[in-house]
């Protein structure tokens, strides 16, 4: 059982995890932040808009051997990403890459990014929303990490 | 005393009175060459660390469990929408509830005789009068009215006037939760290292909390930093539908995307 002082941070990170949501747009109440999948595939666009930015994704279906299916990966603005390390030329159509994210509560093909592994080794991250909850891992410092 | 006596007294008068106010030097900021000898707050900030959290354990109790449970909700899984009945637009005027800014975007603050002006990449700005008197009579606004005033090397801010039925977490009004009547915010200004800005804010806001609430909140500048504007007033944004004010994950493909890979 919680005390009240665990309560209070435990409320304190769901807010802190909506507040971010707030400053990335929306809720978020659509993503499952309690899981983390990992898919493997191929890029087929990086979406490079206000105010998210989506990363689309070939992968190799398990339903239908020798077809693909498309998965969409919201990720913060490009403003907010920028921050770690991120451009509108990080990704190419037809980089390999594997994305760990977290799911659409609906089933579909999705989610909220958290960390993207390309083919030569590099590890984006993402910023905004889920980024703030606690089980998410940044692949390198945040920002405010960083002295100027 | 003839005329022409009494003119010459008037003018030495005056001419004695203008002497005496040039002597006098204006209050920091109240010229352009005051501003030099100020700190320099010049360039762009970034946030370092989180922006301010709302303070629950200082809200008004009925206050805190409204947001507990509206929390709890959006994190299972329930749209906003479904909870409150809000109808959110995310392509409001940007509003200041006590956060310049600097999460997703950067901030800065300009400076001019007589008045500080606080912007950020998402489109805020706040015109803060500087040693002026705050003005009465005015409606309340999404930035209500400052005023500022410079103790040593520390910018104090004051803001009032503040619109209240904003939220906690303006701009994007997402909070059922607002900051109420006769909110009052003061900020406190400072450089902690040459590139940290240190703003000490203490809000009170009768309606929303109990007591007064301090928060700390840093920037680190960037020197490298360019202006790019961010804005979520965008058309087609796949993770809201702006009709139904319900948040969404519109997953229909990009027009120009490419067929999957070959074998």
């Amino acid at each position: 059982m919680l005390n009240a002082k665990g309560t209070t941070i435990g409320v304190a990170l769901l807010l802190l995890a909506g507040m971010h949501g707030a400053q990335a747009h929306h809720s978020y109440a659509m993503f499952d932040g309690s899981k983390t999948l990992t898919v493997s595939g191929t890029v087929a666009k990086l979406e490079w808009t206000n105010p998210h930015v989506f990363v689309w994704i070939y992968v190799p279906s398990t339903k239908n051997p020798g077809k693909y299916d498309l998965y969409a990966f919201e990720n913060g603005s490009p403003n907010a990403i920028t921050k770690v390390g991120w451009t509108r030329d990080s990704l190419q159509a037809g980089d390999k890459i594997t994305v760990e994210y977290s799911p659409l509560r609906d089933g579909r093909n999705g989610g909220h990014l958290t960390v993207a592994k390309l083919a030569d080794g590099r590890t984006l991250g993402s910023v905004g929303g889920l980024a703030a909850a606690p089980s998410f891992k940044r692949p390198s410092p945040a920002p405010a990490e960083q002295k100027p | 005393m003839n005329r022409r006596l009494r003119t010459l007294a008037l003018i030495a008068l005056l001419v004695g009175s203008l002497g005496a106010a040039a002597d006098t030097p204006p209050k920091p900021g109240m010229t352009w060459d005051s501003l030099k000898d100020l700190p320099d707050f010049s360039g762009w900030w970034n946030l370092a660390g989180f922006p301010p959290l709302p303070q629950i354990e200082a809200m008004k109790p009925q206050v805190a469990a409204v947001l507990r449970s509206w929390s709890a909700k959006t994190t299972a899984g329930t749209d906003p929408a479904d909870i409150d009945g809000m109808k959110r637009s995310y392509c409001g005027p940007q509003r200041f509830s006590g956060f310049n800014g600097g999460f997703q975007d950067y901030v800065e603050f300009l400076f001019t005789p007589g008045r500080v002006t606080i912007t950020n990449e998402l489109g805020l700005i706040r015109r803060i009068a500087l040693n002026a008197p705050k003005p009465a009579g005015r409606e309340a606004t999404n930035t209500g009215i400052s005023v500022a005033h410079w103790e040593g090397r520390t910018l104090v801010m004051e803001t009032s006037g503040l619109d209240p039925e904003m939220s906690i977490n303006e701009p994007q009004r997402r909070y059922p939760v607002r900051i109420g009547r006769n909110a009052r915010i003061v900020e406190r200004l400072s450089l902690k290292e040459p590139d940290v800005l240190q703003i000490v804010m203490q809000v009170t806001a009768p309606d929303l909390y109990a007591r007064p609430v301090e928060t700390t909140t840093l920037y680190h500048r960037d020197h490298k930093h360019v202006f790019q504007e961010i804005t979520n007033c965008t058309a087609n944004d796949r993770a809201f539908d702006g009709a139904t004010g319900r948040e969404r994950f519109d997953m229909t493909p990009p027009a120009d995307l490419p067929p999957p890979p070959s074998k």
